[in-house]
């Protein structure tokens, strides 16, 4: 593939990646303040999930003015395992805003535990294995876009649990949504489209990572990976203690055969995870020199005229004498 | 006596022979081959969304070689859709038998490398016997969250599609159909009141009708889009 066509692709996947979403809601009452729409104080047996009471909703008034560039949203909860969970159960907890997705927490039971795993562009991916009774999960992420509206939002927490394996889930008071400027693309990485290397020798691929860092800074690492292909790599990843601003460096390779390849190298920063492609552009090895095997003969051939040379002289000078 | 028996030892090898060939044909026992090899029209590649990542085609081996795909990638459920719940939601459309033949796809979601999902598939007939065939699906997503999440698009999977005939046993054994695979699932959500956007995406993976071994192409390159209601 080349990088035109892959970005070619990118594109037309980015047009198409907008789909339709309609969902309907109902009205109710108003509160929370222009940013934050928060489940706020209630009694925690209103904000507590069971098998019996599996729904939780939560209505507030959004103004046109509020209607940020962005929203994110925070679903705090502790999960409690039920005594009498099932070997092979599993269990979803998820929150939606006027019914579009905003989180999906997944619990399964396994040999050695409950399995808790999610992903969320703020949270990050996570996946816990725990054997104790119950688990606190803070879950954070960018809602399906559009999401919030101008008028009535309904914030809706649901406990999916046909196998029994959750006692019970406590919304913490902090879960909903909040309005942002700040975009969910926080990291971008500047890549080389095209590389030329020679068979046997060294090519440098360059990367800049850049962070708009209108977020707390995190720990990044840069991986890069072959898509197949002859091609070696000093190390697969660098990593960094913080993400600043800006981070640059670079991974060294060879290949081994001519052709063109393809590598990847991803950053990932506890936010969106930015990645690109490289095509390395591999030629066949040109001729530098004649090579040790070349010059030992040289000499060989060399040492043996000379031998030859002056055993003739000699034998020369013997029919003279 | 002893050719006696040498001949009735042969005479219950000829018989075991023919009931075991006779069962296997009436119960249909599953092949156990691989799919062959099949080469994509164009270079295979993976679609990089804000590093959400899948690709095009799926796989027969965990190698990214567009010389060994299966089939191309024809559909993605998103907004609520996991790999349990698309599952689940496809029983109910008759795809309830599960396939023992495992695909291969590279994916990426949130921070991390990609990795490999591996799925086997939900079809309407476990093994079809000679005669017989059947729809299959199968769908991919990072096995760490059974999902891929984007803000465009919420939770979501993507799958390919395609017909299976003749496997058990293997006797003219084929595959074809992803297209009409594809249209059939998107019919059966659509009249069961789900939103589809048929030919939705343009996934560059347009394949003609032609035939390669066991394998009939003809694929329109565009991916439907199912939505997946919220389940609360």
């Amino acid at each position: 593939m080349t990088w035109s066509r892959h970005r070619l692709a990118r594109f037309a996947l980015v047009a198409l990646f907008v789909v339709p979403s309609g969902v309907a809601i109902a009205g109710g009452p108003a509160s929370a303040d222009s940013t934050r729409w928060t489940v706020g104080a209630m009694a925690t047996r209103e904000r507590t999930l069971t098998g019996d009471r599996p729904q939780f909703s939560r209505r507030w008034t959004v103004t046109a003015a509020d209607v940020a560039p962005w929203f994110t949203t925070r679903l705090k909860m502790r999960i409690t395992f039920a005594n009498d969970a099932p070997a092979d159960g599993n269990a979803r907890v998820i929150a939606a805003i006027n019914d579009n997705p905003a989180a999906l927490i997944t619990l399964r039971t396994q040999l050695d535990g409950t399995r808790v795993f999610y992903d969320g562009y703020l949270s990050g991916p996570v996946t816990t294995v725990t054997k104790d009774d119950s688990i606190t999960v803070d879950y954070e992420n960018y809602p399906r876009e559009g999401s919030v509206r101008p008028g009535i939002n309904a914030f809706k927490v649901a406990l999916q649990d046909n196998d029994g394996l959750v006692e019970r889930v406590e919304i913490d008071p902090a879960s909903g949504f909040a309005a942002t400027t700040i975009a969910p693309d926080q990291l971008s990485i500047a890549l080389p489209k095209e590389l030329t290397a020679e068979v046997g020798e060294q090519f440098i691929l360059p990367y800049e990572v850049s962070s708009r860092a209108e977020r707390a800074d995190r720990p990044l690492s840069v991986l890069v990976e072959k898509a197949g292909g002859p091609l070696e790599l000093d190390r697969d990843h660098d990593e960094f203690s913080t993400t600043g601003a800006k981070r640059s460096g670079q991974f060294t390779g060879t290949a081994a055969e001519p052709g063109r390849y393809e590598l990847r190298v991803a950053a990932n920063g506890g936010y969106n995870p930015a990645a690109g492609t490289v095509v390395i552009d591999v030629k066949p090895a040109s001729r530098r020199g004649p090579g040790l095997a070349a010059v030992v003969g040289a000499i060989a051939l060399v040492a043996v005229a000379v031998l030859l040379f002056t055993g003739g002289r000699r034998r020369a000078e013997r029919r003279r004498t | 006596m002893s050719e006696a028996f040498g001949g009735l030892r042969t005479r219950l090898a000829l018989l075991a022979a023919v009931l075991i060939a006779v069962t296997a044909v009436l119960v249909g026992l599953p092949s156990g081959d691989p799919a062959s090899a099949a080469t994509s029209r164009t270079q295979c590649y993976y679609f990089d969304f804000d590093g959400v990542r899948f690709h095009n085609y799926d796989y027969l081996e965990k190698v990214d070689n567009c010389n060994a795909v299966d089939w191309a990638t024809s559909v993605l459920f998103y907004d609520w859709a996991d790999i349990d719940f698309v599952k689940s939601t496809l029983d109910n459309f008759g795809f309830e038998d599960s396939s023992w033949q495992d695909m291969y796809m590279p994916v990426r979601t949130g921070n991390g490398g990609a990795v490999w999902d591996d799925d086997g598939g939900k079809k309407e007939i476990a093994c079809p016997a000679v005669g017989l065939e059947t729809r299959h699906y199968r769908i991919y997503a990072p096995p760490s969250t059974d999902y891929m999440y984007h803000p465009n698009l919420g939770y979501f999977v993507v799958g390919s599609t395609h017909w299976d005939a003749n496997e058990c046993p293997p006797i003219g054994k084929h595959h074809y159909g992803s297209e009409e695979a594809e249209q059939t699932i998107a019919n059966r959500m659509e009249d069961g009141g789900y939103f589809v956007s048929r030919e939705w995406s343009d996934y560059d993976n347009w394949e003609p009708y032609r035939v390669e071994g066991d394998h009939t192409w003809e694929n329109s390159g565009y991916a439907t889009y199912i939505a997946t209601p919220y389940p609360g």
